[in-house]
């Protein structure tokens, strides 16, 4: 039993020295540029010593914003010849923290992340490491600790147009009702649909939306039977703010001739090359720019520019949202159609039209809302 | 409320029962196959996702529907073998082997997808095909039970041709005779001479075969990609159908035809705007109602006898 427990012991031993060596890469070459931590807000060596590392608290592959995010620090490489570096947790929210803390002892200038769902973890390394900075590129933190910057995309304005080109699109087929599916029943996601349902009621004053739950982001099929259900009810567009599950939406579309709206990255751009008969209905995508957000608050960084410590709004004026005005837009939707959503977008910008909050909703207000134009 | 009823008594309602049971009822028979056999296969659902990843694959390399399909059955057949290898011939636990199976699948199909699409969500990049759809011939004419029972695509079909399978083979074939008899008592079993490791090996085979359709239906007939964990859980409630249906085929049959049903009135509910973390319990819900059924049936059997 003894030699048993001395082995294991041994094992863990020789284990976490193993460990160890793998959280401290080159070693030599941090040694020349660690003063840059010290010296606060201000980066004062070039960008190609300016360290920045992504913590993705999800998988890649959701062609949505970890993809996104991936692609920031790809072009922060490429733009500042930044030295980029990411790790991908996955999806157990456990792994998070020792993740966080990892990557605050290698000594990084600014750690990105993305999302909501390392947020605790997130807050407590914020806390252990005071001098560490940290910016979430797309989140929605309440409690802001002092070195971190939220990055909020304002998801409504995106989906506003969106719900403003499906209401001109089911103008277009004489329908009065359009759709919704969502991943989950999460303010994240009525984020999209309060929105959603704002843009189509600038069009359309009478028009129904029908909103639906898939339940979760990865299953491709209940996205589809989702979908099927609201077409076959007759709703010729959906807006699919589910995340992978959104992919079987579009299958949905093309199995019953109907149309969709993408979200997050421009969906028909990347399903045009292989599967074109999904492409061809997706009108339009939601978008958010999440990689040149990146670019933007990367140069703030480095500058001292950041207010660390609070959360930032970025809508259609700043250009870190939008919807995708592709071939298959201007194909799919009428040229005056396009120029009334063109006409809301400048509306918008200057502030001639005020949208709701959907950040201060509670959920009464938001099932109302939603209730509201149910058809 | 009115509204609610009108979309369920729809034939399109009942059209996607039928879609949605399709895996259930494969991976369930398989699981009744295993189980008779003594050897309760666990690996349903990582069977499936291997089997999906395998269809897409190999549809999109041979751009053929019908290799995709074997290939999906001979890779499911495969990983069954190395299950029943460890199990029968090495005396693993026939549940920690399934449990490898599954944890195997989930990351091992991510890494596939990732070389082959280069994408560790979903496999939209790789043009595969999908099997096809069967028109039955007069049936389709027919007003409202045309649109029902036309239509499906071919598995669908063949789903319901694998409990008459699993009905005859258990019931009537020698083969099904030994398989019962090695689940029941495999001393007995072996004292007439009946191999039990062969037996027990078939029978996982076929359950393999089973989780091989079922994953193939997901990846080229429900969807035509495979997707990142697509399965979600199918071959669990399986595994609960096969357990509610006390092994039998027929019982299975129902009770996944049951979870079938309660899956596509989630997804009518969701769309009727019902809470929609109150409609995902449904399908649990039945379970519940189910079991409370057949255990006061038994109860009373019990009283009586």
């Amino acid at each position: 039993m003894k030699k048993k427990l001395a082995l294991i012991l041994a094992m863990c031993l020789s284990l976490s020295t193993l460990f160890t060596g793998c959280s401290a890469p080159k070693p030599e070459k941090e040694a020349g540029n660690s003063p840059a931590k010290e010296t606060g807000d201000t980066f004062d060596g070039t960008s190609t010593d300016y360290k920045v590392a992504l913590m993705i608290p999800g998988n890649l592959g959701d062609k949505s914003f970890f993809d996104a995010s991936f692609e920031a620090i790809g072009l922060l490489e490429k733009e500042f010849g930044m030295k980029v570096d990411y790790v991908e947790a996955g999806r157990d929210a456990s792994k998070y923290y020792s993740a966080y803390v990892d990557l605050c002892e290698k000594g990084y200038d600014l750690i990105l992340t993305v999302s909501s769902n390392g947020d605790d973890a997130l807050t407590q390394a914020a806390e252990e490491y005071p001098e560490q900075k940290f910016i979430n590129l797309d989140g929605q933190m309440e409690e802001i600790p002092s070195n971190v910057y939220i990055m909020a995309p304002k998801n409504n304005e995106m989906s506003y147009l969106a719900g403003a080109a499906a209401a001109l699109k089911a103008k277009e087929l004489n329908e009065g009702v359009i759709g919704f599916v969502g991943g989950m029943d999460i303010p994240g996601i009525n984020e999209f649909l309060v929105g959603y349902i704002e843009g189509a009621l600038e069009i359309n004053p009478d028009i129904k939306v029908a909103a639906s739950y898939v339940g979760n982001f990865t299953d491709t099929a209940k996205g589809k039977e989702n979908a099927l259900i609201l077409y076959n009810s007759g709703i010729p567009v959906i807006f699919a703010a589910a995340g992978q599950s959104g992919i079987g939406v579009i299958d949905g579309a093309v199995e019953k001739g109907k149309f969709v709206i993408g979200v997050d990255s421009d969906q028909a751009e990347s399903l045009k090359d292989s599967r074109p008969d999904m492409a061809n209905v997706i009108i339009t995508s939601a978008i958010k720019n999440i990689p040149e957000n990146a670019v933007t608050i990367a140069r703030q960084a480095m500058n001292g520019e950041v207010k660390y410590g609070s959360k930032g709004f970025y809508g259609i004026k700043e250009g870190a949202v939008g919807i995708a005005e592709n071939e298959f837009y201007e194909k799919l939707m009428t040229e005056a159609a396009r120029e009334q959503i063109k006409e809301l977008k400048n509306k918008v910008i200057n502030g001639e039209i005020k949208l709701t909050d959907p950040t201060g909703l509670t959920t009464e207000e938001v099932n109302k809302i939603r209730e509201d134009v149910r058809p | 409320m009115k509204e609610f009823f009108n979309s369920i008594f729809t034939s399109d309602f009942v059209y996607s029962v039928f879609r949605v049971t399709t895996p259930l009822l494969f991976a369930s028979m398989g699981a009744v196959i295993s189980d008779v056999a003594g050897v309760p296969n666990i690996a349903l659902e990582g069977l499936m996702l291997i089997a999906a990843f395998a269809g897409m694959y190999f549809s999109f390399l041979s751009q053929s529907a019908l290799i995709g399909l074997l290939m999906a059955l001979a890779v499911a057949v495969l990983f069954t073998g190395i299950l029943a290898f460890f199990t029968l011939y090495y005396k693993t636990n026939i549940i920690l082997g399934g449990i490898a199976i599954n944890s195997l699948a989930s990351g091992g199909t991510v890494f596939f997808l990732y070389l082959t699409a280069h994408d560790k969500g979903t496999s939209v990049a790789l043009a595969s095909k999908t099997l096809p759809v069967l028109r039955i011939p007069i049936i389709e004419n027919i007003p409202v039970l045309g649109s029902i029972l036309s239509g499906h695509n071919i598995l669908t079909y063949l789903s319901i041709f694998s409990v008459v399978f699993t009905y005859v083979l258990l019931k009537g074939t020698a083969l099904g005779y030994h398989i019962r008899a090695v689940g029941e008592k495999k001393a007995a079993a072996e004292s007439v001479g009946i191999s039990v490791v062969k037996t027990q090996a078939t029978a996982l085979l076929l359950s393999g075969i089973m989780c091989g359709f079922g994953g193939a239906f997901m990846s080229m007939g429900y969807v035509s990609w495979f997707s990142r964990d697509m399965v979600s859980g199918r071959g669990w409630i399986a595994l609960a159908a096969e357990a509610m249906g006390r092994q039998t085929a027929i019982g299975s049959a129902a009770a996944s035809v049951l979870f079938g049903i309660a899956d596509a009135f989630s997804n009518v509910a969701a769309s009727m705007g019902l809470p929609s973390d109150l409609v995902k319990t449904i399908p649990y819900f039945a379970t519940l109602i189910g079991l409370a059924i057949f255990s006061i049936k038994t109860y009373k059997k019990y009283k009586d006898a």
